[in-house]
């Protein structure tokens, strides 16, 4: 098992260093760096009066500050000359230069393997230290839906798979399928438009969360006292992740019906719920928790689109306002905490399958 | 091909909700094909500045109300209907396109199936690299520069030209080499799965938001993303069913008879792997649908001269009791992409229950 795990990070790590890479060299190497636009806009602005001397030079150093004026990657093309590209054919040769360690790639990535994920462009502050402010919020949401969501379905599928249930099936299911076709954004709205607004019910708050400062409280209270505004939004998650998930326990409790075991249960004459709940669905959980580990993904752009709907300043805002105003560390540092994130549940889920199933042996083959 | 119509058929026979699905979707293309013919009062991007947030059913003009500019609700609805439905068509045409063709490949040659002798390789390698050179990074210098198109012609022609030269001129002088003329197995299925790896290892609607970030929004653009991480979910699902398919007698049976490998595919693979890719693409538009109005919605999406449902419903933020703004734009897209998925969920069942038999 250990050694399987071990084989598996030496398989993951790369991938993700390549991804991590790609999306951060992607993020430099497009025209128009953080700033630029404010900055050096020709004629008055709103962001400077100065001439158009001093804007260039306080452009120049907020590059320096933040190493923007340092080449991208160890090896890069020389930027092509105006004049000569017009007249020749020149500028078609390629004219590689070698940076050594000073480029930006250099510096982020050995400032990764410290565990710094660089400074916000746009507050200069460690992006770490922004990314765990938002994290806090971002993480009840997560786990409180996750859990709401992983009971609501087993109960639904337990309550739809015996076979009296014919027409309670027919109605939650095509119930699931019309709550499928609703984009998360969508349920969101809807929700808000009819529990939080004052022309129809308001039952919860809308807007607002943060506004306690949560330093004053211990973590419980300051649960307690947020938990109005996170009400909306953990329905609007279980919400999305029901259909999905209730679909692969339906399906998975349906197989293991047809197992021997069960008509020897039966046979035995066990009532019919015990059957279900004793027998079934333990193994009928088994393919469920791969399912569980596939659910962060959806989680997080779920969260992404939750709160912006709803304000709520966690990660998934954080990354929406962070592409808004290009502040490019911060958009990569989400990019790799998510991707160890969604790297490290799957090693959970593989550590749990073969605790849950003694048959799977990883070290055989 | 013919089974799967025989599918269509018998299902619109007996599934009244498939019917109603296909007859809604058939009367949504019918009209956002004729919609520029179509004689509507307003332009979709037409501002009427005095009649702003104007609430539906109670205006002989804007039926469906206004949004926060003044722009009516119902034309806008309907030319969302069409950007969306125009980006998503042709985006998951050619992602299924491209999955297919990668997915079949990577399940009939499998990882020893296809020998490339290692000159060819070597040559296939600068090939690439120089169509990757003079292809993409020279135009793409040229153009953030702001230097005329033609000498980004010129570079295309180039690198078409040299790897011309190299695969057609070095190659058989290459492989004359006794080194060169070694055959290897090239592995064409590992490097698919770890492609394919490779893009999903980060959630889809992340690198959506963050590559959408780095540039300013265009169709272009989103359609080129969009594709990029499309392609896998067909592309493991071709290869799937071609690992199942080549184990099949049939394929043993033209392979005995002499066909090549070509033939073998194109006319014995392929049809038979056509209706999963078909629910594929059904299912993969509507997800295409929701993804983009809720990329639209956020503000990374469609560039915002587009009408889309997205714009629509984000005019919502500035005033939230106007509930028309989501209701109309809103129903439209969820009834979309429950008709979608209504008829991928027939098909899927109907081909399952085959497959059982």
């Amino acid at each position: 098992m250990l050694r399987y795990l071990f084989r598996r990070l030496l398989y993951t790590i790369p991938t993700l260093w390549v991804m991590v890479t790609l999306i951060f060299l992607l993020s430099r190497v497009l025209p128009g760096t953080f700033g630029q636009e404010q900055i050096s806009q020709a004629g008055e602005g709103f962001y400077s009066k100065g001439s158009q001397q001093q804007r260039n030079a306080a452009h120049e150093q907020l590059l320096a500050r933040t190493n923007q004026h340092l080449p991208l990657f160890y090896v890069t093309f020389a930027p092509l000359a105006t004049s000569q590209a017009t007249s020749n054919y020149s500028y078609l040769l390629p004219d590689l230069t070698w940076n050594g360690t000073k480029n930006q790639y250099h510096i982020w990535a050995a400032a990764l393997f410290t565990g710094s994920l660089g400074e916000s462009f746009a507050s200069s502050r460690p992006v770490l230290e922004i990314l765990w402010e938002a994290a806090g919020n971002t993480i009840w949401l997560l786990l409180i839906s996750m859990a709401l969501t992983i009971v609501l379905a087993l109960l639904i599928s337990v309550s739809i798979v015996q076979d009296r249930a014919v027409k309670r099936r027919r109605v939650l299911l095509s119930f699931l399928i019309l709550l499928d076709s609703f984009p998360v954004f969508l349920t969101g709205l809807l929700l808000l438009l009819l529990l939080a607004n004052p022309d129809a019910l308001q039952l919860f708050p809308v807007f607002g969360l943060g506004y306690h400062h949560a330093g004053e409280q211990s973590g419980f209270m300051s649960f307690i006292v947020n938990l109005p505004h996170l009400v909306l939004p953990i329905i609007c998650l279980v919400l999305a992740e029901l259909p999905y998930l209730t679909n692969h326990l339906y399906t998975s409790l349906k197989g293991t019906l047809q197992a021997d075991y069960i008509r020897t249960a039966r046979a035995k004459g066990l009532p019919q719920n015990q059957v279900i709940v004793k027998h079934a669905l333990r193994n009928a959980l088994l393919p469920v928790i791969t399912v569980l580990s596939d659910m962060l993904p959806a989680l997080v752009a779920g969260t992404v689109v939750i709160e912006t709907i709803f304000a709520i300043p966690g990660v998934g805002r954080l990354l929406v306002t962070s592409v808004l105003a290009r502040d490019f560390p911060v958009i990569v540092g989400i990019v790799v905490i998510i991707a160890i994130a969604k790297m490290l549940s799957h090693i959970v889920a593989d550590i749990l399958y073969a605790l849950a199933d003694p048959r799977i042996r990883h070290n055989q083959k | 091909m013919k089974a799967l119509l025989q599918d269509i058929a018998h299902l619109w026979q007996t599934k009244w909700s498939f019917r109603l699905a296909l007859l809604y979707l058939a009367g949504l293309g019918i009209t956002i094909a004729l919609l520029p013919f179509i004689p509507l009062p307003f332009t979709p991007d037409q501002l009427d500045l005095e009649n702003v947030f104007l609430a539906p059913f109670n205006n002989k003009y804007h039926v469906l109300g206004t949004d926060q500019l003044g722009r009516d609700v119902l034309v806008n609805t309907l030319y969302g209907a069409r950007n969306g439905l125009l980006l998503a068509l042709p985006v998951m045409a050619i992602a299924s396109l491209v999955g297919v063709s990668v997915g079949v490949l990577a399940g009939y040659f499998g990882n020893n199936k296809q020998y490339l002798k290692r000159g060819s390789l070597l040559v296939l390698l600068c090939c690439l690299s120089l169509l990757l050179y003079y292809n993409i990074i020279v135009p793409l210098q040229l153009f953030s520069n702001g230097l005329p198109s033609k000498l980004s012609y010129t570079s295309m022609l180039v690198g078409v030209g040299l790897s011309g030269i190299a695969w057609f001129g070095i190659k058989p002088v290459i492989t004359r080499f006794s080194f060169c003329s070694r055959q290897v197995a090239f592995p064409l299925d590992s490097l698919t799965l770890r492609t394919i790896e490779l893009i999903s290892s980060l959630p889809r609607l992340l690198i959506l938001i963050s590559v959408a970030a780095f540039m300013p929004p265009s169709v272009m653009l989103l359609s080129v993303i969009f594709i990029c991480t499309y392609w896998t979910g067909t592309a493991r699902l071709a290869r799937a069913e071609m690992l199942r398919i080549a184990q099949l007698p049939f394929i043993e049976a033209a392979t005995t008879v002499g066909m090549t490998h070509r033939q073998i595919i194109f006319k014995e693979a392929v049809p038979n792997l056509l209706s999963p890719v078909v629910v594929a693409f059904v299912f993969g538009v509507g997800s295409l649908l929701a993804i983009e109005s809720t990329l639209s919605f956020l503000g990374i999406g469609l560039p915002a001269d587009l009408p889309s449902w997205g714009r629509t419903i984000a005019g919502i933020r500035s005033n939230l009791g106007a509930w028309w703004l989501v209701a109309f734009p809103g129903g439209f897209l969820a009834l979309t992409v429950l008709a979608l998925q209504v008829c991928s969920y027939h098909l899927v069942h109907i081909t399952q229950g085959r497959a059982r038999q």
